[in-house]
């Protein structure tokens, strides 16, 4: 009988364990919080803030803007071939273009590469509907938090109407469980379809949560992918 | 009361409790600042660590189920910590107080490697009759100038004992009770 209760003790332990380590949250900057503070407080500031520069991307594929120049110029190359060496003029053109698009694919790839790297961790939601729910509005809520409110203009309307797709939301989030609510009103409802899902946004990498809304009032069917990171 | 059914249903009990619930493995300090940085950039562009502490118990290593993590943002002058564990953000906290805090440098002595030091500089003598190393603080600014480790062992009753050590060469820089 012992045995069952040190196990069932053990057991209660375990689960409280959790609520009781976010109840440890910081022990001792919480225990001399106010002294902390102050000691901040009297501290001397540096004069100049350490700002590091924006950096900037920028691709141009063909950065002498000739490409367009020498495709023109090896098709004329072609066109009035009339000798074998006029022939060898027009394959040396070529030659240059493919190189230019060789360069171009490689820088490409480079920013691709530099892109995945930067990704700040993120959070995109869709909406797709059924022609017959003319959504109107649309509400995103992340933890019980407002983070987004919209409401579609008739261009809009009529591109989700088409079968196209509204960006809700796209916005930075920490990279941890939350709770994601998307509330979308069609014309004239009252009430609105509500998507409630948990997302836990992995770092560095941009979630996307697709939502495919057929009725005005049930919750939206919603996919999920993400980019970046090792995708 | 307790059948040999029982057993079982707690046995099934267990294996239905919360994948949160589980024990996590004990880590060093510098395993959640890559996941709390990320976090932090959600929060504010010029967020900045300025605190780590150990959430949870110490073990003799200097590793720790749970650690937290302190930010400070100049522009919003708020102060957000959260709270690491299995490679998890289990807590993030808004603080009502703030005062503008330093940044720590990157250049610091993870809590394993300084743990050592804290327990051979006196940290063993104090804990000989009971005791234990109790937190382990990495801040800038409060105890000494530069980012410095404050080994506090506590015994219950009586003072504490700390003990500072440099963040980069690990070298103590001040001992006392208190």
């Amino acid at each position: 009988m012992r045995t069952i209760w040190s196990l069932f003790g053990a057991l209660a332990l375990w689960a409280a364990e959790p609520a009781a380590a976010a109840e440890a949250h910081l022990p001792f900057f919480n225990a001399n919080r106010d002294w902390v503070l102050r000691r901040f407080e009297e501290l001397q500031r540096p004069s100049n803030a350490d700002l590091a520069p924006a950096r900037a991307w920028s691709f141009d594929p063909f950065a002498d803007e000739s490409a367009l120049a020498r495709l023109r110029a090896a098709q004329a190359g072609l066109d009035s071939a009339t000798t074998v060496g006029d022939l060898g003029g027009f394959r040396a053109a070529l030659d240059r273009v493919l190189l230019d698009a060789a360069a171009a694919g490689a820088r490409l790839d480079s920013l691709d590469r530099c892109f995945a790297r930067h990704l700040r961790t993120a959070l995109e939601v869709t909406l797709a509907a059924k022609p017959a729910v003319d959504v109107e509005r649309v509400e995103a809520w992340l933890d019980g938090m407002l983070v987004q409110q919209r409401t579609l203009s008739d261009t809009e309307r009529a591109a989700l109407a088409a079968g196209g797709v509204f960006e809700v939301v796209r916005r930075v989030v920490e990279p941890r469980t939350q709770t994601l609510e998307v509330r979308a009103w069609a014309r004239g409802a009252t009430e609105p379809s509500r998507t409630l899902l948990t997302v836990s946004p992995p770092p560095d990498q941009l979630s996307v949560v697709h939502l495919d809304l057929d009725s005005a009032q049930a919750p939206a069917r919603t996919e999920r992918t993400a980019l970046g990171g090792g995708n | 009361m307790w059948g040999s059914r029982s057993i079982p249903a707690l046995v099934a009990l267990a294996f239905l409790a919360p994948a949160g619930t589980a024990l996590a493995a004990d880590v060093a300090a510098r395993s959640g600042v890559e996941l709390v940085s990320a976090a932090a950039d959600a929060w504010a562009d010029d967020a900045r660590l300025v605190w780590i502490e150990n959430d949870t118990a110490l073990d003799a290593e200097g590793r720790a189920a749970q650690w937290g993590y302190l930010y400070y943002s100049p522009e919003k002058h708020a102060m957000r910590s959260w709270s690491v564990r299995d490679a998890q953000i289990v807590a993030a906290v808004d603080h009502t107080v703030s005062a503008e805090a330093p940044a720590l440098d990157a250049g610091w002595q993870d809590s394993g490697e300084i743990v050592a030091r804290a327990w051979n500089e006196g940290g063993r003598e104090f804990c000989a009759t009971g005791g234990t190393l109790a937190h382990l603080v990495l801040v800038r600014g409060v105890f000494a100038p530069e980012p410095a480790w404050c080994a506090v062992f506590d015994r219950g009753a009586g003072p504490s004992l700390y003990v500072l050590l440099d963040a980069k060469s690990g070298a103590v820089k001040k001992r006392w009770r208190g």
